[in-house]
């Protein structure tokens, strides 16, 4: 017994170290709340290890899938603040260079992000930052695959027409 | 992917905290949260106290206001004022095809190029406290072999001594002895002002060179040393833990302490009272400063320029006495060129940026002392007796 709750541990870390990032990413755009986003990640994580799914057809789109409706509980029982949701990005890179030229972008597109809707925001999250195909992405928003482009390309639309083509970093 | 996907992706997701990780590990659900009509309560006491907050901070307060700044004075009225000022302004400009450091009087009239050199770009001028030397970058070789260095040279633009390898952002100590700067963060050449690693001082009498006992100290810009010597103050961009901000760093220990003041580009005012910065891309702010409690402490902000969307302002500088300031005033850069770096950058091209001056006593009230707009920046003032 010992050796598979060690066993399932080391699972449950590896995930975490994989995915754990734009899980939180996800989570906090869903909810527009880093608090609650990190309380959805600590759920969906403990009850991972508690009880372990038997086989992923998909690891990433099945923690994609268990934070969207642990997110969605968390909306329907409106267990939210109006917390901060910044930084959604990281800041630092290696040289300053890069380092301020993604802080700026990060702040830039996080500002913007955080304005588009709920369904657009979401659908652009898990296509460039879940990193899913569009039949994936579409799985785990729950629609179809028609909707989910739809919803995608209408948010990147209103992204780009923000951000223009994201070249100039101001100091 | 487009190209803007691309751009999007290359963002990457923010850490999950360790400390989550480790809450994981517990094996603990969340805790649930208040419910809304509870959090509403909160909400109502909070707007409540908030309201009662604010009927006392309404009320007349003894503590000192910011300082009260006269009306707005006339550009004509300035420029006249100018034509009547001794102390000179020297700049960075490239309006003869490279790189030079230009010396004007304060009102614009009568430029002189001190370096006429056009295979070096001189940059970043900071004049002695006398008014005697000047010290600067000078941007020399190319391609790979281009290296950023630092020199002396008299305030005529004679006798140009190189004081040290790969270094940048230059200020003098109070009594002129001595020369702080920034080392170069890597051995390729980089435009970035903050690609900086550890303050050094470079001692005129003996030559020789100091590291600050801080050796954690990185990404610091625009230097500055307070004429009592012990502080430094600086801007940091992505260092020592800091995302972007105004330090102050202990010149002799390693208390390092964010001023608050939102912005970048910070110049001491000749007594050390005051502090001016780039409030934003559009206003100089100036506050006053108190190095005698730890942390030090910025108060009394108020803004003496502001400007409006495109025109930026940039790198102030206080007049030797305290009347005025010199800074960058020109329009925000929109496009693909400047070789994706920002013309507030020494050295790198700012097209319609002329030097420009400001009463600091009145509201809003300055003048373009240049106005050719050839990257005309970088100002420092020249004390003339």
């Amino acid at each position: 017994m010992e050796q598979t709750l060690l066993m399932d541990s080391l699972l449950c870390e590896q995930l975490w170290r994989r995915h754990a990032d734009r899980l939180l990413l996800y989570a906090t755009t869903v909810l527009s709340d880093r608090a609650a986003a990190e309380d959805v990640l600590q759920n969906v994580f403990v009850r991972i290890m508690a009880s372990p799914p038997e086989a992923f057809d998909s690891e990433a789109g099945y923690l994609f899938r268990a934070v969207r409706n642990e997110a969605l509980n968390v909306i329907r029982s409106r267990r939210l603040s109006s917390r901060a949701v910044s930084p959604l990005f990281e800041e630092l890179a290696e040289d300053p260079r890069t380092t301020a030229e993604l802080a700026e972008r990060g702040r830039q597109v996080e500002k913007v992000l955080l304005r588009i809707s709920a369904e657009e925001r979401e659908a652009v999250v898990l296509k460039i930052w879940g990193d899913f195909s569009i039949p994936e992405a579409a799985a785990v928003a729950g629609v179809s695959e028609k909707t989910f482009e739809h919803r995608y390309y209408r948010g990147l639309a209103a992204l780009r027409e923000k951000l223009g083509d994201l070249d100039h970093d101001g100091l | 992917m487009t190209d803007f996907e691309d751009k999007l992706a290359e963002l990457r997701p923010a850490r999950a905290p360790e400390a989550l990780w480790r809450r994981v590990q517990e094996g603990k659900l969340a805790d649930r949260r208040w419910p809304s009509f509870r959090r509403d309560a909160v909400s109502i006491a909070a707007a409540v106290l908030l309201v009662i907050a604010l009927y006392f901070i309404l009320l007349p307060s003894p503590d000192p206001a910011p300082a009260a700044l006269g009306p707005q004075g006339s550009s004509e009225e300035l420029l006249k004022e100018l034509k009547l000022v001794r102390h000179k302004i020297v700049m960075e400009s490239n309006r003869d095809g490279n790189w030079d450091l230009w010396v004007i009087n304060a009102d614009g009239s009568n430029p002189v190029n001190l370096t006429k050199t056009p295979d070096v770009d001189e940059l970043y001028p900071k004049v002695s406290p006398d008014g005697s030397k000047i010290c600067f970058c000078a941007d020399e070789g190319k391609g790979e072999a281009k290296v950023r260095n630092l020199y002396i040279m008299n305030s005529d633009g004679s006798k140009r001594v190189k004081i040290a390898d790969n270094s940048r952002e230059p200020c003098w100590s109070s009594d002129g002895t001595k020369v702080a700067f920034l080392r170069g963060e890597f051995d390729t050449f980089s435009y970035s002002d903050f690609a900086t690693r550890g303050i050094f001082t470079y001692d005129l009498a003996s030559g020789q060179i100091r590291q600050h006992p801080n050796k954690k100290i990185e990404h610091l810009y625009t230097l500055n040393w307070s004429p009592d010597g012990k502080w430094f103050v600086a801007t940091v961009h992505g260092g020592m833990g800091f995302k972007h901000g105004i330090l102050a760093l202990e010149a002799e220990g390693d208390g390092v302490f964010d001023l608050n003041l939102g912005g970048c580009r910070p110049d001491l005012s000749p007594d050390g009272k005051q502090i001016a910065w780039g409030h934003g891309d559009y206003a100089i702010g100036v506050a006053d400063l108190d190095f005698t409690s730890i942390p030090p402490k910025a108060t009394n902000v108020h803004n003496i320029v502001e400007s409006k969307d495109p025109m930026e302002t940039y790198h102030v500088d206080w007049s030797p006495d305290g009347r005025y300031v010199a800074f960058s005033y020109g329009p925000k850069h929109q496009g693909k060129n400047l070789k994706g770096l920002l013309p507030e950058f020494p050295g790198v091209e700012a097209p319609g940026w002329n030097t420009t001056v400001a009463d600091v006593s009145k509201k809003n009230t300055f003048v373009q002392v240049t106005n050719d707009g050839k990257s005309c920046k970088e100002p420092d003032w020249m004390f003339v007796k």
